[in-house]
């Protein structure tokens, strides 16, 4: 039986009716997926059908915390969402820092389930005194940072954690992204769902302590692994993830110009040394995190200053290197328009990636683009985009779509979209490192870096691993995915997580503390069982093997240039990787696990 | 004599503000040899801290066999900071 950690129950709201309720939610679901992404995971496939229109009432948005959010040890401040994506049409898993998720577990709820859509502009208000369903129609067009501090001005105080939505979301932006705070619901489009569902914003304030199993043994964990995690992630604090720019560049593996090659010529003005040099104000960090990985910059003078953000590694990679871009100025000032818009950085680099390709290949005309002249390489017309993105205006749009749509309307522009099940690549060459590609393949929700498997180390450092070589990859990226599946459970950052002993051999006594079960020795395979859990969840939807190939460039060009020169993973090569990855998960030959097959039989038994 | 490329990235790049130099070594040198000298010319842990990494011709090498590998003429080593998370 828990003692801490977990409250038991999860808030309800149906927007249609404008009425909550609160359920308890059974020890045994978080016995068996530990929390966050697993019982959100959980919770999906029980109330979502394989029917459900993203945009429609019966999507839900599904959000749950894990047992260590909100806790006193470093970056509890991770929260997941589940929800059908309006981008790539199936299962979505997306997480968030912020203190929104640390705020509902203090209000006494590991969960909230958003169903329903509502007959006018909404915002919801939880705090002590209940669910507040207040009106947003003066909100609904403001962007999103200016939403999130129009709703703490309007009522739930000014420290309350709000969530909101920009105008992307409203204009039909597939990938639109849901704020918390400067964080956000990134990829998938979980924002135009928010916006279907006519809610502008969810604010929590903050109330009452979480239970906590061993106090005294969290506290005496807690410098431990703050110090632990200070001294190991030094670099980051120094230059947040952007200091792989250089090194990916290095290896030949950076992602450029719509991943025609892996060396970029513009690097050197993305670099971590540049930036820091030229461009940034200071460090930042999440909600109780001792690292600080963000990188606070701003641009002091030109055209553009004025603009503030902090681009990470992924948004320097789409926005620079996908787009050919290597004018930093404008990528801390196109990262700033997509957190004002609500969009996620990463898709629209590559959506604009694919267009320019595609116009210098002759595949959009002027005609097409409303004007403009789509060049590798032009800063201005990779922000006018963005805007015209997501203002929803003229070929914006048609982009703002996403992948998928893009395809049905631009067939012949197909085979220059870097995506996998509609969502669009990380800032990774995948024929520089083979295991990425297999992550990119396989991951639940498309091409992702993160809930894939993040290879790169293990393929680079560990000396385990030969890069461009298939042996041992089908093995490297389940056990990569299995641990990145608990640690998104947990409720804690990645960056942070060796230091309290999550890694692929947990170790240590913090869960033990937290909630007085100890969940360490099976934390291995309580990832193994939400990777399961999602996949029959994604064959359910229609998924196949045939799903899980990356797109035909990968398989069929060279890369031209650099240390990665000549380097190709044909469809031969990937399907040995694949087929070892299913063989290890005990998936069948069409990647579908056992307990789906037996799911479907008892469908068609009725 | 073999002629080496040594490059640096990340905070090596950093730190000795180079992002690439040859060096001229012992033809009979190898790459644990090198990365001793390394590690005495910037006071770097290569090999003794889990901050620094080497990769040869852009592959990763397991440490054991650094005092076994013999560096040739025209061999390319990068020296990288520590990765972890994307």
């Amino acid at each position: 039986m828990f003692t801490g950690g977990y409250l038991g129950k999860l808030l309800r709201v149906d927007l249609t009716r404008e009425h909550h309720t609160i359920e308890p939610v059974p020890e045994a679901i978080f016995e068996q997926y530990l929390g966050g992404r697993g019982v959100a995971a959980h919770y999906y496939r029980e109330e979502l059908g394989p029917s459900v229109d993203p945009l429609s009432p019966a999507n839900k948005l599904i959000f749950f915390t894990g047992p260590l959010t909100g806790l006193s040890l470093p970056a509890t401040t991770k929260f997941q969402c589940a929800t059908r994506s309006p981008e790539t049409g199936i299962y979505l898993c997306t997480n968030s820092s912020g203190e929104l998720g640390p705020y509902l577990k203090r209000q006494g709820y590991d969960g909230l389930i958003i169903e329903g859509q509502a007959a006018r502009p909404l915002y919801l208000a939880i705090t002590g005194g209940g669910v507040e369903f207040r009106d947003a129609s003066d909100l609904v067009m403001l962007d999103a940072p200016a939403a999130i501090e129009a709703v703490r001005a309007d009522g739930p105080g000014p420290d309350a954690a709000v969530m909101a939505i920009g105008p992307a979301a409203y204009n039909d932006v597939r990938y639109a992204c849901i704020m918390v705070g400067d964080r956000s619901f990134g990829r998938g489009g979980a924002g135009r769902v928010m916006a279907a569902k006519g809610l502008k914003a969810v604010a929590v304030n903050s109330r009452g302590e979480i239970p906590v199993a061993d106090r005294a043994r969290l506290k005496a964990i807690l410098p431990v692994a703050a110090k632990n995690a200070r001294e190991t992630k030094r670099t980051h604090n120094l230059f947040g993830t952007n200091q792989y720019t250089e090194i990916m560049n290095e290896l030949g593996c950076y992602s450029v110009r719509n991943f025609t090659t892996g060396v970029f010529e513009g690097a050197a003005s993305l670099s971590k040394d540049y930036v820091t040099r030229h461009y940034k104000d200071r460090s930042a960090a999440c909600f109780r995190c001792p690292v600080g990985c963000a990188q606070v910059c701003s641009v002091r003078d030109g055209p553009l200053a004025g603009a503030v953000s902090d681009p990470e590694y992924e948004t320097v990679g789409t926005l620079g290197g996908v787009c050919g871009v290597s004018d930093f100025a404008a990528i801390i000032a196109g990262n700033q328009l997509c957190d004002e818009y609500g969009i996620d950085t990463m898709t629209v680099g590559c959506v604009i990636g694919y267009a320019m390709e595609c116009y210098e290949r002759g595949l959009f005309t002027r005609e097409d683009t409303g004007g403009l002249e789509l060049r590798f390489g032009d800063a201005a017309v990779m922000l006018e985009l963005i805007r015209r993105i997501g203002q929803g205006e003229g070929f914006g749009k048609v982009l703002g779509k996403g992948f998928r749509e893009l395809a049905r309307a631009y067939p012949a522009t197909a085979p220059y979209m870097m995506h996998v099940k509609g969502m669009a690549f990380a800032a990774y060459e995948p024929r520089g490192f083979y295991g990425m590609a297999l992550a990119y393949g396989t991951s639940s929700r498309g091409a992702c870096h993160n809930v894939g498997g993040w290879t790169i180390r293990d393929e680079l450092l560990t000396g385990e691993y030969d890069r461009f070589a298939l042996e041992g990859k089908g093995e490297l990226v389940k056990r990569l995915q299995d641990t990145r599946a608990y640690i998104d459970s947990l409720g804690i950052c990645t960056v942070v997580r060796s230091s309290m002993g999550f890694t692929d051999s947990p170790k240590g006594d913090v869960l033990l503390a937290a909630t007085g079960v100890d969940f360490t020795p099976r934390l291995m395979t309580i990832g193994q069982d939400i990777i399961d859990l999602e996949r029959t969840i994604l064959v359910r939807e229609g998924i196949t093997r045939e799903d899980d190939y990356l797109p035909d460039r990968i398989y069929t060009e060279p890369l031209p240039e650099g240390p990665a020169r000549g380097r190709i993973l044909t469809r031969e090569m990937y399907d040995i990787m694949l087929d070892e990855y299913y063989r290890l998960r005990k998936w069948d030959r069409r990647g579908v696990p056992a307990a789906r097959t037996r799911e479907a039989a008892r469908e068609a038994a009725g | 004599m073999i002629r080496v490329e040594v490059r640096f990235a990340g905070l090596p790049r950093t730190e000795t503000g180079v992002k690439a130099e040859t060096l001229e070594l012992e033809s009979d040198i190898t790459l644990g040899k090198l990365v001793d000298q390394l590690n005495q010319r910037y006071s770097w842990e290569i090999g003794r801290s889990a901050s620094y990494f080497v990769l040869l011709n852009q592959r990763g090498l397991r440490r054991e066999r650094w005092a076994h590998t013999r560096l040739e003429d025209g061999d390319s080593v990068l020296v990288i900071s520590a990765i972890a998370g994307g």
